[in-house]
């Protein structure tokens, strides 16, 4: 099941209504979201739900663990005992997360290098490559549990003691395919009390729901077969200018499947009086590839900085300080943390290059703006600031090649595509304008943030109720009339 | 060091690698949030600490670091205070 | 959330009047896409199990043309003759059995408390087809086996198939009918995928293309020639053909008379070799088939009053008008055996059957 099919439109109705309708109890809440998240994910796959119960089950014992009484603060805090027992446990537990994330999807990675590694040299395979039915969503509800586990173990948040919270917080169901990656600290607060219905949150959950699914399935899933998969799947064919549209067709396809489907799952936490945290916030209206990993993908980036940037520079390591080099590792993390390929490896490693020769060149800046202010000034100023947004969105762009290239012949197929040397090809014409208009919707919704556009906004939502009433219906209607259908969906005959 | 000496070499360094001379208009309340008003972003909190730590030969326990703790001049000193023996 | 803080009122009220521009967009769209309320087979099997027919006509969606003959049929015998319709849209003999086994047959045979058959009307099944329905399941896809959740699953088949398999888009096919089914009133959700409000709003502000149209139609005719022609390389798929003998004895076992139909196809759409091949060898086939068998055979692909205006834009089905003319044309002849209102079956005299297609 997904947010954004059809089967949601009758499972939400029901869950929604056991959970306001049965008793105001955190438990009872607790529990049809729980029951409603196993049935979620049992229509991917039954038998891998075992696989991420015995996850939840490692990481709440491992967190009862490190919180319990006698290695909790007090006289005995300190103690180096306590503290390297604690620092097993985490140890433990985080092996196992990882370990288990390691060998569902990084087993046959690993694998299949180290025999293409010896094949080159001219030895035997040595590795048997396993390929594993990857459990769904275990690259989020890991990144979860760690950060609880670690969250408990620095003494920031207390150990849950509620096994169904806890189970709510990692696998509640909106934010199982795509996230937002939940944090301990704002979410099992919430878990832990009785979650009430409010108009204000109801309204706002919809329309976040709502938009969502605008972004999804309007935009996203209408480019992602039109003017993406065919371009990325041959990419030599096409003409250099087809490439660029498909580039951006592909920027505005993924900025609104994931930013899409990440407002769905907000939405519909809001609907059951949660609250998950923001996972986009108008990335390409960043001026800088640190800000735009600030707008992008939210929830997974903080988590990195937090649980390891933060950690890495300033620790007692080498790293210390050295936010280049702490760049690069996140980097290289973040890249093989979506997908077990050297495509996503070379991705990760372009971004970590660029953040850090930015950074580098960023304190050379700053060293000019304490000799002469003029600098602060120039930095401040139009011209300074479009061209940082140019180069940071060019940047950005270019290395969707390998992020979205199935491999590295491909993507090096699409780059000098897009310099001149590839085919003949184009798209059809026919998609031209929808195309734009996916486009331009994109353009649209970011420029409702800059400017007048939050006046706009706010003067929207200060009309009389009926008349937003009208306009929404509006909107509805037109969405309505061009409801995209799944492709294997039977159309057939009207007569 | 004094609370008022600490605050000046926290001030000094928000104007050295960010606001170049704006620091303490830019801060205006002691209270105010660092992360709300645009003071300082996730980058800097890090290289801040970094700072405070290797300036006061102190170490900044991962249970205070974090967003809402570390978050304006004057949590920022209360602490360096706590942690330098009470020096003020 | 921005803006101030709301109350229910003004979200009720906002909510109210969302519904009701979206419902009178509903209303005023049925101007230019009326939602086409289309006999399917639930409401089939309800109106088997409220009635008590005495023919059953299954096929493909060309089975509903027989409603029209039941009207006709209504009338010349008083009521006491009454044809029910059983349209697998898009289907072929697979699907056509799956009907009679999960849907038909627990009417048929349900019984009371006696013992005794709860409905015993039924004395003639005629198998509504033409040469399409016996050829293999579309190379690759498999899109046809479709036709079962999109049309005659129940909740039940699908929770199985859901439990066996989670969801997939083949059984998500059954949640997009219910859906269809929940709003059959409201053209939005009845044009999901078909396009006709784009299409007639645009038609009603630039008028209709009509070059635009016969360019679309030539090409259409083409492909449809071409798929005609070659159909002849995949006639009677051993699939197929097994699903055929088991609904034909099945409904023979129980001592009901079966007449296999071959649908009228539309003159001007089918090109000489089409005929001299593809029909040729279905009509001959499934003749010698009907014979072996002991079902009548009727022959009606070429033998028919229809003219191409009877037909709909679609090359493939008959407009209401010309359902009316060959329910009255077919009673006279082919099919008068159902007006005398058939006994048990005559099995051994597969007589009205000729071959038409020659």
């Amino acid at each position: 099941m997904s947010l954004a099919g059809l089967e949601f439109a009758f499972f939400f109705p029901v869950v929604f209504l056991l959970y306001w309708l049965g008793p105001h109890r955190a438990s009872w809440q607790n529990a049809v979201l729980m029951l409603a998240s196993a049935v979620f994910y049992a229509t991917w796959d039954m038998s891998l739900l075992a696989v991420l119960a015995g996850a939840m089950v490692v990481s709440f014992g491992a967190g009862l663990a490190l919180g319990a009484p006698s290695l909790e603060e007090g006289p005995a805090a300190d103690d180096t005992t306590v503290r390297r027992r604690r620092r097993a446990i985490l140890a433990v537990a985080i092996g196992a997360e990882l370990g288990l994330l390691g060998v569902f999807k990084y087993a046959g990675f690993f694998a299949g290098s180290l025999n293409a590694l010896l094949s080159a040299a001219g030895l035997p395979d040595m590795l048997p490559v396993l390929r594993l039915a990857l459990p769904l969503g275990i690259s989020y509800t890991t990144l979860i549990q760690v950060g609880y586990l670690l969250e408990v173990y620095w003494r920031r948040t207390p150990a849950c003691r509620d096994p169904l919270a806890y189970a709510t917080f990692v696998a509640f169901f909106p934010q199982l395919l795509a996230g937002p990656i939940v944090r301990a600290p704002g979410m099992l607060r919430q878990y832990g009390a009785a979650r009430l219905l409010s108009p204000d949150v109801l309204a706002s959950g919809a329309g976040a729901f709502l938009l969502g699914f605008a972004m999804k399935a309007f935009v996203a899933d209408w480019l992602s077969p039109r003017v993406v998969d065919p371009v990325f799947a041959n990419p030599a064919a096409y003409t250099a200018g087809t490439l660029w549209l498909s580039l951006l067709g592909y920027a505005t396809q993924l900025f609104c499947d994931f930013a899409g489907y990440s407002l769905m799952a907000i939405g519909t936490g809001r609907m059951f009086g949660l609250e998950l945290p923001e996972n986009f916030r108008y990335p390409f209206l960043s001026k800088s590839l640190a800000e735009f990993w600030r707008r992008w993908h939210i929830s997974l980036n903080t988590w990195l900085f937090d649980y390891l940037f933060a950690p890495l520079t300033t620790g007692r390591s080498w790293f210390r300080g050295r936010a280049g080099a702490g760049f690069l590792v996140v980097f290289l993390v973040s890249g093989l943390w979506h997908g077990a390929t050297w495509t996503f490896v070379l991705w990760g490693l372009a971004h970590g290059v660029a953040l850090a020769i930015h950074h580098t060149y960023d304190l050379w800046y700053k060293g000019r703006c304490r000799k002469d202010r003029r600098y602060v000034a120039w930095r401040k100023a139009g011209p300074y600031v479009l061209a940082s947004w140019a180069v940071t969105q060019l940047f950005f762009l270019l290395t969707l090649i390998p992020f979205r290239a199935p491999d590295l012949s491909a993507a090096s197929a699409f780059a000098t595509g897009l310099l001149g040397f590839g085919g003949q090809s184009g798209l059809a014409e026919r998609f031209g304008l929808q195309a734009a208009a996916c486009v331009l919707f994109m353009l649209f919704f970011h420029l409702l943030e800059v400017g007048r556009g939050p006046a706009l906004k706010q003067g929207f939502l200060a009309l009389p109720a009926p008349l937003r009433g009208i306009v929404y219906g509006l909107i509805l209607a037109f969405l309505m009339v061009y409801v995209p259908v799944g492709a294997s969906t039977f159309i057939y005959a009207q007569f | 060091m004094d609370r008022s000496g600490m605050r000046q070499l926290l001030i000094d360094w928000l104007d050295d690698n960010y606001h170049f001379g704006e620091a303490d208009s830019k801060i205006g309340s002691d209270d105010a949030s660092f992360l709300d008003n645009g003071i300082l972003d996730s980058l800097g909190f890090v290289a801040l600490v970094v700072y405070l730590e290797d300036s006061f030969h102190i170490t900044i326990d991962r249970k205070n670091l974090n967003r809402e703790n570390f978050n304006s001049v004057n949590k920022i000193l209360d602490y360096v205070v706590l942690r330098t023996g009470g020096a003020a | 959330m921005p803006g101030e803080q709301r109350h229910w009122g003004s979200v009720i009220l906002a909510g109210l009047c969302a519904l009701t521009t979206l419902a009178a967009v509903d209303a005023a769209l049925h101007l230019v896409a009326p939602p086409k309320p289309l006999l399917e087979i639930d409401e089939a099997m309800d109106g088997y199990e409220a009635g008590d027919p005495t023919v059953l006509a299954i096929g493909s969606s060309h089975a509903r043309s027989f409603i029209a003959v039941d009207r006709a049929l209504s009338q010349r015998t008083g009521g006491t003759q009454h044809i029910l319709s059983v349209p697998v849209e898009w289907g072929k003999y697979t699907p056509y059995a799956w009907v009679m086994q999960h849907r038909v047959k627990p009417i048929l045979e349900e019984t009371d408390a006696s013992g005794a058959l709860v409905r015993d009307s039924l004395r003639q099944v005629l198998i509504v087809t033409e040469w399409w329905d016996s050829t293999s399941l579309d190379p690759g896809t498999g899109s046809i086996t479709m036709a079962l959740p999109a049309r005659a699953w129940q909740w039940t088949d699908f929770l199985a198939d859901a439990l066996e398999n989670g969801l997939t888009p083949y059984n998500q096919n059954f949640l997009q009918r219910i859906w269809r089914e929940r709003w059959s009133r409201s053209s939005l959700v009845q044009d999901r995928g078909y396009g006709n409000i784009t299409r007639g709003i645009k038609e009603a502000l630039r008028g209709k293309d009509v070059e635009g149209e016969k360019a679309s139609y030539v090409t259409r005719l083409k492909g449809w020639q071409s798929m005609v022609e070659e159909g002849v390389d995949r006639l009677f798929d051993p699939d197929q053909v097994r699903s055929l003998e088991e609904i034909i004895d099945y409904f023979k076992g129980r001592g009901i008379a079966v007449t296999i139909v071959l649908y009228p196809r539309m003159p001007g759409t089918l090109s000489q070799k089409a005929k001299d091949t593809t029909l040729r060898q279905f009509s001959a086939r499934m003749n010698a088939f009907a014979q072996e068998h002991l079902v009548r055979f009727v022959d009606l692909t070429l033998r028919h009053p229809l003219t191409d205006d009877d037909f709909e834009t679609d090359f493939d089905h008959i407009t209401p008008e010309g359902n009316r003319r060959l329910a009255e044309w077919v009673l006279d002849r082919d099919l008068a055996f159902l007006v005398d209102g058939a006994g048990r079956d005559t099995a051994g005299s597969p007589t009205a059957g000729n071959g038409g297609a020659q």
